[in-house]
């Protein structure tokens, strides 16, 4: 489905998994190197995009990033950092930025990719390996020998 | 099943973990791998390990001697970049070598005694040049005696990492006996080449009588070093940075001289 706004501006539906439909304008839509290539490629003309990676929830939060970003222009760099910082804080747990990064990295955005990205790692950085698991419920599966030699192999970085 | 005790490594493929661990350092990205199999295989990937490498790494080590371009061919990303931070590799035909900073992946280079300008260094009954087993180059300059010691070295910014905080190292020993170190500081001066402000100028003791604070530090490769100067590599497009050492009033003899050094700020 392909309608137009008053402005001229050509609108695009695209589906969550769970199938919930988000009509968006066409430039907020193509700050997806996914989508934008499925539009060139003529796959908005029938009806809505679907999105089978990405739930409903997690689009809408996507999509508030894209409008966000194809409508601030460089001289706001600033107010964007500060607006993006917002933005992660509210996908308040790891399992939401785990949602979000995964939709970002099928989607193909690369601003959000890398916004995602740098704050998962903030979450790990001068963390030990203990504390790492414990965050982000990862089990310990090497044996003890195990253990010693990636210790010994990775000696450095723990010293 | 309670969603946030999701396991992360469960629902993040191994090329989403590695680019999280790519945006953490060297260090963090070696702690990672002790998390489980799952981070290790992430940690250790080249996805993480070829970020941290120079971007122009290639063209390094193609100003690397064949078997040196053999072996670092060989090696995956980590690997090779612990080799460069422990084994520096010599370039432009032996007269400099390159290595990586362990901390953050950013060039380190030395340029040998036979890249630097010595004022007499080619009159043998002033200096001599030979070969000493724990020196990286093939020679290093001796000092026989002389009074005019003026030592010059260059750099271009734009081999440098950028954004960076460098410092200039001058790398030396001295031979039994030795004279004139102690009596008189040496003048060291680092600046761009062409640039109006006069740069950087410090004295040092290299070989420092007890009552005065030590400058000169042991170097865990048997040498010793002082520090010349710092100076700030912003885009690289500076031109030249000229390092100078100079005593030119008193009699002296028994400095071997190895390079001058140029490392860049831990952070």
């Amino acid at each position: 489905m392909s309608i137009t706004t008053e402005n001229n501006e050509k609108m695009i539906t695209l589906m969550s998994s769970d199938g919930e439909e988000f009509v968006v304008e066409e430039a907020v839509a193509a700050q997806s190197q996914t989508i934008k290539h499925l539009i060139e490629d003529g796959c908005s003309t029938e009806g809505s995009i679907p999105l089978p990676n990405v739930t409903g929830r997690v689009l809408s939060e996507v999509i508030q990033y894209c409008k966000k970003h194809s409508s601030s222009d460089d001289k706001e760099e600033k107010e964007l950092e500060a607006w993006d910082a917002e933005f992660v804080k509210a996908a308040d747990d790891h399992v939401a930025l785990t949602d979000l990064m995964m939709a970002a990295n099928f989607l193909d955005i690369k601003g959000l990719l890398d916004l995602v990205a740098q704050t998962l790692a903030n979450m790990i950085t001068g963390k030990s390996p203990e504390e790492v698991r414990r965050m982000w419920n990862i089990k310990n599966d090497f044996t003890p020998e195990e253990a010693e030699k990636v210790r010994k192999e990775n000696q450095w970085a723990f010293e | 099943m309670n969603k946030s005790r999701i396991d992360i490594t469960k629902v993040l493929p191994e090329d989403c973990i590695a680019f999280v661990i790519s945006k953490t350092s060297p260090r963090n990205a070696c702690r990672s791998s002790l998390v489980s199999h799952a981070f290790q295989s992430a940690a250790d990937s080249d996805g993480v390990w070829g970020g941290c490498l120079p971007s122009d790494l290639q063209e390094i080590i193609s100003k690397s001697d064949q078997p040196s371009q053999r072996l670092l061919s060989t090696l995956s990303k980590k690997k090779l970049y612990f080799y460069l931070c422990h084994n520096p590799i010599l370039i432009n035909n032996g007269t400099m070598s390159f290595a990586l900073e362990k901390e953050n992946g950013k060039k380190r280079y030395m340029v040998g005694a036979r890249s630097l300008s010595i004022a007499w260094g080619d009159a043998p009954s002033y200096w001599t040049w030979e070969h000493l087993p724990e020196s990286r180059f093939s020679q290093v300059a001796r000092l026989k005696e002389v009074w005019r010691l003026d030592v010059k070295g260059r750099i271009e910014a734009r081999i440098l990492s950028n954004h960076t905080t460098y410092a200039a190292y001058f790398v030396f020993k001295f031979a039994n006996p030795t004279v004139g170190f102690d009596k008189n500081p040496v003048e060291m001066n680092v600046h761009f080449e062409g640039s109006t402000t006069s740069g950087t100028k410090r004295q040092a003791f290299l070989d420092p009588p007890k009552k005065i604070r030590q400058v000169v530090k042991d170097r865990e490769d048997g040498w010793m070093e002082v520090e010349m100067a710092k100076f700030i590599n912003e885009s690289g497009d500076d031109g030249t940075i000229l390092c100078g050492l100079k005593e030119v009033v008193h009699y002296k003899y028994g400095l071997i001289i190895q390079g001058i050094e140029f490392r860049p700020g831990l952070y």
